[in-house]
């Protein structure tokens, strides 16, 4: 993507063409982190469009003091669901027959993907809320270190310790599941 | 920090960057028995990066939120809404307006089944519908007549020989019935017992307006326009009827119940489930939902004796289904 700092205030000057590539770079990631937050598909897709909306009526309270803007996006988003509360956290994740799987590979390659997806999904349920908070947005957001620190409000070296143990207990569930 | 959190972090990276697994153990001899599982489960967790959101919905949800900067600029509608829902109310309207124009598409979509190009038009209006509607009572009705219309896609689904949809319709429909209970049952959240953002008047009237837009068109060439005139040839419209005739009615389809579902009808078309239409409250949607339970197992039942011997596993699924989807919805506190 261009210089994002000059989209943004494009973007904050009323730009519709900055407003629909910032929509355009971001709405994947929001997507699947909202996917590995909240209970199926419709929501994942309500809540990724709530966030677009929030945060384009909000741009204008937007600094660029070095942080991205995706950071701040994300931020809007994990407060989204937090706002949405116990029901976002608790209630089954996303089912995995709503999810469409756009590949250029073979149908058996389809096949393997989703069910390996299934899997990945159905055992982040049982993490612990900050472990699954760190998995979203990390391999859901494909946020950086720093950027995930900044919107969980921890330190990096606290955030690699959350995703060791994300993912050493991912592993442990997977192996589990593969055992029956 | 544990050395080790510093190395995965450092091998996640590098992987992103594209990359193997061996290359990172490569570096990091000393820690590689330690590191291996972990970097497995890393890249199940890359799988992760092909889930997508529906396309139609990307572009849809697009158009909306450059519409609310659109209409912010000019000071004006987004401030309206009180909450975050108007973007459903606007797809509400919109809908209305379309109606009102003569539009076919959201008419053509009423009689979509699963796999054709109308069909996710149909849900959108569907959750455009739910997202507008206020009233916990209000909801579960429409989600009854969302389960009814699941119901009839079976049916046509199997008619039509299209099983491969029909174990997903089913589970659309148990999760109808089931947020039936999150409404008016014992299932329902402290939030849901009422709607706290109040719709705009406009919105809903659009409501009861939308909830007439199943009304199928009783014409393809009025729908698609005729073939000929830069209109993509698309399927036509299944055209049913809610009638004494209809499917859902009888537990058996005559021939001529058939010939008459399928031919154009001007006479009342709409999916509607007057027993549910006519609720007033919680317990009278309850009692309705038992009826309309009764009527749909019959039919299904019905399509499962005629059905061959590898379609009724599927049919029978979607009986089960429907047993514990009505049990959940009928549930009282």
């Amino acid at each position: 993507m261009q210089n994002e700092e000059h989209i943004v205030r494009r973007a904050q000057d009323g730009d519709e063409e900055a407003f629909s590539m910032l929509y355009e770079e971001h709405f994947d990631k929001v997507f699947r982190y909202m996917a590995l937050r909240v209970k199926d598909r419709s929501e994942a897709e309500d809540m990724a469009q709530q966030v677009f909306v929030k945060s384009f009526e909000a741009l204008s309270s937007f600094k660029w003091k070095g942080a991205p803007f995706g950071a701040w996006l994300f931020s809007i988003a994990r407060n989204l669901v937090i706002d949405r509360g116990r029901k976002a956290g608790k209630q089954p994740m996303t089912s995995i027959d709503d999810v469409v799987i756009l590949s250029n590979e073979n149908l058996e390659n389809m096949v393997e993907t989703k069910m390996e997806m299934e899997k990945v999904v159905e055992a982040a349920k049982r993490l612990t809320p900050s472990q699954r908070e760190v998995v979203a947005l990390r391999f859901g957001a494909e946020m950086s270190i720093a950027e995930t620190a900044k919107i969980m409000g921890k330190n990096e070296g606290a955030i690699k310790a959350l995703q060791h143990s994300a993912i050493s207990a991912l592993r442990r569930l997977l192996v589990q599941g593969n055992n029956g | 920090m544990a050395k080790i959190d510093v190395l995965l972090n450092e091998c996640i990276e590098r992987i992103r960057r594209g990359e193997t697994a061996a290359q990172c153990l490569a570096s990091y001899p000393d820690n590689a028995a330690e590191l291996e599982p972990l970097l497995k489960t890393v890249f199940s967790l890359n799988s992760i990066s092909e889930l997508k959101a529906r396309p139609e919905f990307r572009a849809y949800a697009k158009a909306q939120v450059l519409a609310t900067v659109r209409d912010k600029a000019k000071g004006r509608a987004a401030k309206r809404f009180s909450s975050l829902r108007w973007t459903w109310a606007a797809i509400a309207v919109s809908v209305v307006a379309m109606v009102s124009a003569g539009g076919g598409t959201v008419l053509a979509s009423a009689h979509a089944i699963p796999g054709d190009p109308l069909y996710s038009v149909k849900r959108t209006v569907e959750r455009a519908q739910l997202a507008v509607t206020p009233s916990d009572v209000g909801k579960a009705k429409l989600l009854a007549n969302f389960a009814d219309r699941r119901v009839q896609e079976i049916g046509t689904m199997v008619q039509e020989g299209k099983m491969d949809r029909v174990d997903r319709t089913s589970v659309s429909m148990a999760k109808d019935l089931e947020q039936i209970g999150n409404t008016i049952g014992s299932g329902r959240s402290a939030s849901a017992k009422e709607d706290k953002n109040p719709i705009m008047s406009a919105a809903t009237s659009s409501t009861s307006a939308a909830a007439a837009v199943p009304a199928p068109a009783t014409d393809a060439t009025t729908a698609f326009g005729s073939e000929g005139q830069g209109q993509p040839a698309l399927t036509a419209p299944r055209v049913t009827t809610m009638t004494s005739s209809h499917p859902l009615a009888s537990s058996t389809v005559t021939k001529e119940q058939k010939v008459a579902a399928s031919a154009s009808d001007k006479s009342d078309n709409s999916h509607k489930n007057d027993e549910v239409k006519n609720a007033q409250n919680a317990d009278e949607v309850r009692q309705a939902l038992l009826k309309q339970a009764e009527r749909q197992k019959q039919y299904l039942q019905g399509l499962l004796e005629k059905a061959s011997p590898k379609d009724k596993a599927a049919i029978q699924r979607a009986i089960d289904k429907l047993t514990a989807g009505y049990d959940q919805a009928t549930k009282e506190d």
